[in-house]
This record gives structure tokens, C-alpha cells and sequence, in this order.
């Protein structure tokens, strides 16, 4: 008996040993998908946005503008409601949203509300203190033509250390002047989560 | 695990020996905390967040983060008290991977040497603070993520405990603390403030239930106000016959109805904390091991028949007693209510009491209930152990079965580790206002309904608009 209880000690305080650790840093590609707790992260913000401007560039609703209008649809990206038990970084999806709508090149972005204050702000600034050749006068700026709205709603599931979880984008093109979505659209992202039961 | 050996007097001296150090050992984590409590109720927030800092965290974290969070709430430190709670709320997902050198360690020390991973009612009391500290922040976006996680978080961490319990009906016990009447409530308060009636309905319906299912647990009746928000919600956005169900279901539920149409106005919520909640004390128990004990097939066969022998409260046995077994187990303090039992608030010529919400003294004594008989058994493993190693050691050398005797006693203390600073209880007060700006009396009454003392708070009201406050009163 007393052999095997010193056996058992000393198992113990190996155990607790290899349990020790210290803090390392490492430099990743910002692209590399990491996933650590399992809630929403970066890449599910840079997938989701670029699944949804790919709908919605695939939809005829930016060459129904340009035939109806004859220039490229000017867009603002407005409020996307975060309806998740998650507190999710909606500007970062926005940015994405709006980076993804300018590199395809088919639509103009317009700053966002917040924006706008700073920006007007700085151009009410130039009224005083700018030369007149480089101050930049009032009412020239560009009115957008229709506004992204959406919501991100998720459902968890989980038992015995395993959990599903189930976001859903929803995002809307409506036109500013008649209310009509002039195109919909969604992306799906599910994720399984396991936990260890146990560890050193 | 090996067979254990009940053995004789051998050791018998030598327990009787070291047993006068029994009173010489370490005080609990709640007698070495409580004054956390003075410090609060003196309103030193400064002096308790040092207090909580220069104690190392080690297998407490949890709780210096919990209630690191929680006094810098109270100081109107609001991002600093969200950044705590979420570091407590992420160390608390991670601690669901148990460590086993922590278990191994406990079985020859104590429940001391585990990473506490805080209680379910603990946890599921984080989303409802971090929810005042984004309301403070004139964030009510970030509230309402929190009102969704509140209900979560309390399923989330019963499911962990009950993964812990072993029998049937302990198990049961713990299903019993998975729901939460007051926090469907304070969501679907939260979330009709922001206009989300599908939301609100769905989280007025379940609180209604949760109420109902656990008035035995809690002893607190669903508040008045809840029905009233279950119709007016509920009729209002097309729910008209789940509202009739639940009132054919529990007509209790539905008070008659006010008089007159809706006012223009908001309404001011008012949530109180008061006292303190029930802390964990410790209990010495003497368990005797008994000659016919050898017919036990297994240690932990052995452990469950000391864990009813403990439960029975019998004292004097028909067979011989070879030893008593001292263990330290866990037991429910009393709760601190507090001089203050609800609130009048008062402004435009209008006035509104509390009524209780949610007992979290009584949460806590229910889930103590629910763990008893696995604590009792991991205890009495560990007795066993200790028992054992005494055995053996006395056998080669009596002092070696002293000195082991002597570390056994010293290290059986109690795990009695709990948020020290929650309320005792919770109430609600609410009063609709007209728009506009309000001069809000707060009178803080005692249980004959006379003024403690009294505030004043400025309160913009508009119309349809909703004012979430959170006061707290110590002893």
C-alpha cells in the first residue's frame, strides 16, 4: 500500500508539471483561419461578407440600375442588427461588407451616417481655415441610391461538452426612394464546437 | 481504485493525537473573505478591488474575476467591470475540460485543490450585470446580446454540474436549476425596450413558466407585473391564444385589468439588490467505519454506503466500530437580508413598490441540496484515502502513521468557495411616467414599510421608452 501511494504522488506531481505553461506569441498570416472558443471570429466576418456581395453582384439588379439610370448604383451600408447571444464586431462586418462592394467595381459606397459627421465636421473646418481653391463646397454630396440592412441571427445547440452553432446573415437592398428590397440575400455559417472532457 | 483495508486500533492514538490540531486548521475561503462584504457596504470600492488583487488567484480565479467585475460595476467602472466579466466568462467555458492532476490532487488533499468553476445561479448572474453596464454605456444593443446569453448561460452551467452528479436523483435536483423565471423576465424587458415584441413575448411566455415550475425552489410567486406584460405584449402582437392558454393554465397569472387605455409615457424599471447572499459554511461530520464495512465489493461501493450512513443522522450501531471518520463537508449559512426589503419609487405625482423577483440565497441552497450527495461521496473517497495511507504508514512506523495521520486532518476543509458578494435577493419596481424629465424618488423601505433612506434620481422618460436602474443595499 504505502509503495503504491507514493506511486500515486508522484503521478500526481507529474501531472501537475506537464500542466504548467507559459505565454508564447507567434506572428500569423492575417488570412489564416484560427478558431479558439468557437464564437464568431474575423473569418466569419470576412466569409460572410463575401458571400454576400457575391449573391448580390450575381443578381441583375446592378445592370437593371445602370440600364434604368445609366451609372453605376450608389449604396450606403446601413445597421446590421446583431440578434445572436454573441457580441459580434457588426463593424468590422460592415467594412467588410462595404471593402468587398468597392473592389467589385460595380457599385459606388457612400460613408455611413457616423461617418458623414466627421466628414462634415472637417469640410466646416475648411470654410474658415482652407485656401479657396481647395475648399470643398457644400451640398455636392453624393446621395445613395439604396441602403444594406440585415440582422445575423444564430441558434446554439449543445449537450455533453459538444456544441452546434448555426449563424444566419440576412441582409436586404432596399431602393431609398420607394422602399422596394431590390434584392435579398443570406449566408449560413455552422460551426462544431467539442471541448475536452479532461486534461493533464 | 485499490481495495482498502479497514484495519484496527493501530491508529487509532495517533489519531487521537493530532485530532486537537483539527481546530488549528486553515480558516474557509468564506470566513477569510467576508470582509470583501464590510468593504462594499462601506462603499470603499478602491479598498475592495485591492483586496480582491493582492489575493492570488490560483485555483479561485473564477471567483477574483467575478467579483472583480462586480465591484467595479457597483463603481461605475462599466467597460472595466464587462472586461473582467468576460475574462470570467471565457475562464469559465474553458474550465468545463477538468483537469485530472486537479482531481488526483483532490482525492488526497481537498475540493480546495480544483479550479472552482463557479455555480450555475453564479453565472447566470454575469449577462444581467454586464446588461446594466452597456445600459450605463448607452449601449442597449450590446444589452440585449446579453439578455439573450442570460437564460444560456444558467442552462449552459446546470448542464456542466449535472455532468458532475452521479445519482439519478441528485440529477433530477440539479434539472431543477436550469431555468430562471426573473431572467426570461429581465430579457424580455430588454427586449421589448428595443421594440423586439417577438422576443419579449417569447421571453414573458417562458418566464411565466419558469416561475411557475420553480415557485417551490424559489418561493417567490410570478410577479403581478409579468402578466400584465404577457398581455399587453401578447395581445397586442397577434399572441392572443397563447396568452389564453396561459391564463386558462394559471390564472393567477393575469391580475385584473388596469383601468383605462395606455397612456403616452415610458416606464422606469427598477431593479433591487438587496443583502447578501447565503454563504457555504463548513461542517464537521463523524462517520464511523464499521467491522461488517469488508462486505463492501468496492471502494466506491464503500464511499456510497458512508454517504448514507452520513445522510441516516444515526449515532450508536449494534456491530463494533473500528474508527471514526472526520470529514468536512460543506454547508448553507444563513443569508444576510438586510435592513432594506423593497422600494417606493416615486415621481409626477405617481408611485410603484417592488415585489420580489428571484431568491438567490434559496438558488444557492438548492444547488448545495442538488450536490450534497456527490460532495458526500468524493469526501468520503478522499476519507478513505486518507484512512488508508494512515493505516499503512502506522504499520511500518508509528510516527510515519502520525505524521501521515496529521497531514490528513490538516488538509480536510470544506470547499465553501461562493460569490461572496451577490445579493440575497432581487425585486422589481416599475412606474410609468409621462414623457419628459422626472425628479425619481427612491425610498428605500424595510419590511414594516417605513424609509431607510431615500434619493433622487433625474430620469428622461419618452414616449414608449424604457429606463432600466440597478440599486444595491448591503447590511
Amino acid at each position: 500500500m504505502p509503495h503504491s501511494i507514493a506511486r500515486f504522488a508522484v503521478a500526481v506531481i507529474a501531472l501537475i508539471a506537464i500542466a504548467g505553461c507559459s505565454t508564447t506569441v507567434t506572428r500569423v498570416p492575417t488570412d489564416e483561419t484560427i478558431d479558439l472558443s468557437g464564437r464568431w471570429n474575423d473569418t466569419d466576418s470576412q466569409q460572410a461578407a463575401g458571400a454576400l456581395v457575391d449573391q448580390s453582384m450575381a443578381t441583375p439588379w446592378v445592370d437593371n440600375h445602370l440600364m434604368e439610370h445609366g451609372s453605376k448604383p450608389t449604396v450606403i451600408v446601413g445597421t446590421l442588427r446583431n440578434k445572436t447571444p454573441e457580441h459580434i464586431a457588426v463593424k468590422t462586418l460592415v467594412a467588410d461588407l462595404e471593402r468587398s462592394f468597392i473592389n467589385s467595381g460595380r457599385v459606388t459606397v457612400v460613408a455611413s451616417a457616423e461617418e458623414r459627421d466627421e466628414i462634415r465636421g472637417e469640410r466646416e473646418d475648411q470654410q474658415t481655415y482652407a485656401s479657396d481653391d481647395t475648399v470643398k463646397a457644400w451640398g455636392r454630396e453624393q446621395g445613395a441610391d439604396y441602403m444594406l440592412i440585415g440582422e445575423i441571427n444564430s441558434q446554439f445547440d449543445q449537450e455533453n461538452g459538444k456544441e452546434v452553432k448555426y449563424y444566419q446573415v440576412d441582409a436586404y437592398l432596399v431602393d431609398l426612394e420607394t422602399n422596394v428590397k431590390v434584392w435579398t440575400g443570406f449566408t449560413k455559417i455552422k460551426k462544431f464546437v467539442g471541448r475536452s472532457k479532461y486534461k493533464p | 481504485m485499490t481495495r482498502l483495508r479497514p484495519v484496527g486500533a493501530g491508529a487509532r492514538a495517533a489519531g487521537l493525537a493530532v485530532a486537537v490540531l483539527t481546530a488549528a486548521g486553515c480558516a474557509t475561503y468564506v470566513a477569510s473573505n467576508l470582509e470583501l462584504r464590510d468593504m462594499l457596504a462601506a462603499r470603499d470600492w478602491q479598498v475592495a478591488l485591492d483586496r480582491i488583487d493582492a489575493r492570488e488567484g490560483g485555483r479561485d480565479r473564477l471567483l477574483e474575476l467575478l467579483q472583480r467585475g462586480h465591484v467595479l460595476h457597483y463603481a461605475g467602472r462599466f467597460e472595466e467591470s464587462n472586461a473582467a466579466f468576460q475574462q470570467a466568462e471565457d475562464l469559465a467555458a474553458e474550465l468545463y475540460t477538468r483537469s485530472i492532476s486537479q482531481a488526483a490532487a483532490s482525492l488526497i488533499v481537498n475540493d480546495l485543490t480544483v479550479d472552482y468553476r463557479g455555480k450555475p445561479f453564479e453565472l447566470a448572474m454575469v449577462p444581467f450585470y454586464r446588461a446594466f453596464n452597456y445600459l450605463a454605456m448607452g449601449d442597449p444593443d450590446a444589452a440585449q446580446v446579453e439578455a439573450r446569453k442570460a437564460t444560456l448561460a444558467l442552462a449552459e452551467a446546470v448542464e456542466a454540474t449535472i455532468r458532475e452528479i452521479q445519482r439519478p436523483e441528485d440529477r433530477e435536483a440539479a434539472r431543477k436549476l436550469q431555468d430562471s423565471g426573473f431572467l426570461h423576465w429581465f430579457s424580455g424587458l430588454l427586449f421589448e425596450s428595443e421594440g423586439a415584441a417577438n422576443d419579449a413575448f417569447v421571453a414573458y411566455r417562458n418566464a411565466a413558466r419558469a416561475y411557475l415550475a420553480g415557485a417551490s425552489l424559489t418561493g417567490i410567486a410570478p410577479p403581478a407585473e409579468l402578466g400584465r406584460d404577457l398581455e399587453r405584449v401578447g395581445l397586442a402582437f397577434g399572441f392572443r391564444d397563447e396568452v389564453e392558454e396561459l391564463r386558462a393554465t394559471a390564472p393567477a397569472l393575469f391580475p385584473a385589468p388596469t383601468a383605462g387605455p395606455r397612456q403616452p409615457g415610458g416606464e422606469v424599471v427598477v431593479v433591487l439588490e438587496s443583502g447578501w447572499v447565503a454563504p457555504r459554511d463548513q461542517v464537521m461530520l463523524n462517520v464511523p467505519i464499521l467491522d461488517i464495512d469488508r462486505r463492501y465489493g468496492s471502494d466506491d461501493d464503500w464511499a456510497w454506503g458512508l454517504v448514507d450512513r452520513a445522510s441516516s443522522g444515526r449515532s450508536s450501531y449494534d456491530v463494533d466500530i473500528e474508527y471514526w471518520l472526520t470529514v468536512a463537508v460543506p454547508t448553507m449559512g444563513k443569508p444576510d437580508p438586510g435592513p432594506v426589503t423593497s422600494v417606493r419609487l416615486s415621481a409626477a405625482g405617481a408611485s410603484a413598490e417592488s415585489l420580489p423577483a428571484d431568491d438567490l440565497s434559496r438558488r444557492a441552497a438548492a444547488t448545495l441540496e442538488a450536490e450534497r450527495g456527490q460532495i458526500l461521496f468524493k469526501t468520503f473517497v478522499r476519507a478513505l484515502v486518507k484512512y488508508a495511507a494512515t493505516q499503512a504508514a502506522a504499520n511500518e512506523d508509528e510516527t510515519a502513521g502520525l505524521l501521515v495521520n496529521l497531514f490528513g486532518v490538516l488538509t480536510e476543509r470544506a470547499d465553501t468557495r461562493c460569490w461572496l458578494t451577490l445579493p440575497d435577493r432581487l425585486s422589481v419596481a416599475r412606474l410609468p411616467l409621462p414623457p419628459g424629465r422626472h425628479e425619481l424618488r427612491i425610498d428605500y423601505l424595510d419590511r414594516a414599510g417605513n424609509t431607510v433612506h431615500a434619493e433622487t434620481e433625474t430620469v428622461d422618460v419618452t414616449d414608449g421608452g424604457w429606463v432600466f436602474l440597478n440599486r444595491r443595499t448591503f447590511s
